[in-house]
């Protein structure tokens, strides 16, 4: 009877204890390094990237913030590590205050590490609040004067990266975001101009994105932080979205034991109930 | 007075203005702004929902009508433009059936044959319509430049407002603005009509023995000949209303920065009142305080100090606390929610009936499929082969792919549907809010 009420009623503090065990020691050692199918979306999103005409840039739209970091940096800077390997250039496009800062130092990071200039082959145009829409619009007839500057206050005809460059020059849209705004770019950007988007949603997003993967109308997605490692496994890198996935599927296997275990106690206590 | 209202609009609206007098001139104009919601605030009910209804109506009705009427010469072509559109949609589906299912093949082909050549005669007479639009376009286009030049030369400025084109160094109006995008959309539109009579020529020499491959890749350039005709009409909306979108988008950006600015104040207001009366929990509103002085005041510091000793100082600062301080609070916030997941999960998910068994089932096998660990589990199965459908990740893409996208689009049907609702609701005043004591 007693272990009956430790299954059905295990106190919450144990339960968030388990869970920060279970998160921290991927996270802190790599133990696991679990094998990672690669998802015909995610090969997608990578084909995508390998096959991007020369002489096309990429914009990547930040709608994030530190509370989504873990999912959507991780993603951001795997397509990030495979935009400079692949030398296409690109524009960060940050909607979110906090995100912005958080955005540009993982690119400057990434920069440095892979030796790529800024002005040359990435810019960031800094934190922009507006509505996507108008800034789509006004993009698709003069891009350089919609932007305006990048974050130093440079003006984009003056940065070698993006002078003279029009809107028939972006080849690829990357949208990392917490939040609904794929619509927006769906309708302003990827259909009418037959630009292919990735889209990177966080998690419990992934459900809704693919509606949008079975209609061709996103060319490639990686979902959540799971999305991010495939991708770092397909450029041959090992990096924090591993062990990532890794600590994920440890909390997955502790919620579905836990769900498990107070199902058992659950059944058994009420079946004891009723015989009684 | 006039005049003299429209040289003072103007020396303060051109780029060269100089920094003071610009900077008077925000100041004016949010001082402006704030006195109108202050007074908006202080208002009777009575006297502030006519004002709030009528704007919010005039508003409405001004995007309602932009949209529903018609441009006056365009119309006619935007309508031969839709005809062409939808007999290569047609075409393109039935090729897609000659494709896929190999069944009535030359029934298809011949209906789309017919749809081609519906469409081809829809595309001549678009032509025919741009050939003789353009040269009108073209001169109105001149005359307005002209008479832009001409104003901007009476009054010895440099444009007739208000417009700077920084790559091209020019200042133009909105008129001359509005017949410039009319001209460009009409190259665009003769453009996107000659890439889609590319794909439709290709087209029409389909025939039975075409190698499907072939007849795919072809299919492929109707679609995309198809979405150049739709760009191609969509951009050739300009009516009357038209060109005053963007300065009507402009007031709606500038009313949301207002509503940031009341939101800090009500914010400021409801701690104030909270310190003042020692309530419980005042230490928290006097924290607010300290935090949003404290980050405003470094943040503008570390950009306005220049490369003083001071501006590293506070750049330090400004780092802790960004970095140390809100980024960690706001990852904080969120990774608290992982913690109330797993331990509601383990309460309250509980199989009292089918529906939550079949529920629990589905999540486990969605929950496995997206981690290394679920992938393990299954990874004995051949990864091609009949058996490979049981493979974990198989399952969870396929439960993702067929049936959770069917729901979710019988929801975002529904969410469209109460979302019109809704705008219409607020677009007609009848929404109750906080802002008014009852239904309006």
């Amino acid at each position: 009877m007693r272990i009956l009420t430790i299954l059905d009623r295990i106190d919450r503090r144990i339960v968030y204890l388990l869970l920060a065990v279970v998160v921290f020691v991927p996270l802190k050692w790599t133990i696991f390094s679990l094998p990672l199918p690669i998802t015909p979306e995610v090969q997608s999103a990578y084909d995508t990237i390998q096959n991007m005409p020369k002489g096309k840039i990429a914009w990547i739209s930040v709608v994030w913030g530190p509370g989504t970091q873990a999912e959507n940096r991780t993603q951001m800077e795997v397509l990030v590590r495979h935009l400079f390997m692949k030398g296409v250039p690109f524009i960060l496009m940050p909607w979110d205050q906090q995100g912005t800062k958080v955005a540009e130092k993982q690119v400057e990071d990434l920069a440095k590490e892979l030796h790529k200039k800024e002005g040359v082959d990435w810019i960031s145009i800094g934190y922009r609040p507006g509505y996507l829409m108008n800034i789509i619009k006004g993009s698709i007839i003069n891009m350089n004067k919609t932007l305006g500057t990048d974050r130093h206050g440079t003006p984009l005809y003056e940065i070698p990266m993006t002078k003279g460059k029009t809107i028939s020059n972006v080849g690829l849209l990357i949208e990392t975001t917490p939040s609904g705004t794929l619509n927006d770019w769906i309708s302003y950007l990827g259909q009418p101009l037959q630009v292919p988007i990735i889209y990177c949603p966080t998690a419990v997003m992934v459900p809704d994105g693919y509606n949008y993967v079975d209609t061709k109308q996103v060319a490639g997605m990686l979902p959540g932080l799971t999305g991010a490692a495939q991708y770092d496994e397909l450029l041959h890198h090992t990096g924090f979205a591993q062990r990532g996935a890794d600590a994920l599927s440890m909390a997955h296997a502790l919620v579905i034991a836990l769900i498990i275990v107070g199902n058992v106690g659950y059944v058994l206590t009420r079946r004891q109930r009723g015989s009684a | 007075m006039i005049l003299l209202a429209n040289n003072l609009a103007f020396s303060l609206f051109v780029p060269q203005a100089r920094p003071a007098v610009l900077a008077a001139y925000i100041g004016v104009c949010l001082a402006l702004g704030i006195g109108f919601i202050f007074l908006l605030t202080a208002m009777p009910t009575r006297f502030r929902r006519p004002i709030v209804i009528a704007t919010t109506f005039i508003l409405g009705l001004f995007y309602f009508l932009e949209f529903m009427f018609p441009g006056r010469q365009m119309a006619p072509l935007r309508d031969r433009l839709a005809a062409a559109e939808s007999g290569f949609r047609t075409a393109q589906q039935d090729l897609y059936a000659v494709v896929v299912q190999r069944n009535d093949v030359s029934a298809r082909l011949a209906h789309a044959g017919q749809a081609l050549n519906d469409a081809a005669r829809s595309l001549d007479k678009a032509a025919e319509m741009i050939d003789r639009v353009k040269p009108d376009a073209e001169e109105q286009l001149r005359r307005a430049a002209e008479d832009a030049s001409r104003w901007a030369k009476a009054r010895g400025v440099p444009g007739k407002v208000l417009e700077f084109d920084a790559e091209t160094g020019s200042i133009s109006d909105i008129r001359t603005q509005t017949y410039r995008k009319r001209v460009g959309d009409l190259a665009k539109a003769a453009e996107g009509m000659s890439d889609a009579r590319a794909a439709m020529e290709k087209a029409q020499s389909v025939s039975a023995s075409t190698p499907p491959k072939e007849v795919d890749a072809i299919r492929g350039s109707l679609a995309a000949g198809a979405d150049s005709l739709a760009l191609a009409r969509s951009n050739l909306s300009d009516n009357f209303l038209s060109p005053y979108t963007q300065p009507v988008g402009d007031v709606s950006v500038v009313i949301g920065a207002f509503a940031l600015g009341l939101g800090i104040y009500g914010l400021a207001a409801v701690h104030a009142k909270a310190i003042s009366g020692k309530r419980p929990g005042w230490l928290n509103s006097l924290a607010f305080y300290v935090a949003m002085i404290a980050m405003t005041l470094v943040g503008f510091l570390k950009d306005y100090l220049g490369k003083r000793p001071a501006q590293s100082l506070s750049e330090s600062v400004y780092n802790i606390l960004f970095y140390g301080a809100l980024n960690a609070l706001s990852a904080t916030m969120f990774s608290l929610v992982a913690f109330y997941i797993v331990s509601a999960a383990y309460r309250a998910f509980r199989v009292k009936s089918g529906e939550s068994a079949l529920m629990m089932a589905s999540a486990f096998l969605v929950m496995l499929s997206l981690v290394p660990f679920g992938v393990l589990i299954t990874s004995g199965l051949p990864v091609h082969g009949w058996a490979s459908i049981f493979r974990l990740e198989n399952i969870g893409h396929w439960i993702l792919l067929f049936p959770n996208a069917a729901a979710q689009r019988g929801m975002l049907f529904g969410i469209g549907v109460g979302g019109l609702a809704m705008a219409l609701r607020v677009w007609l005043s009848l929404e109750r809010g906080s802002y008014f004591d009852k239904e309006m």
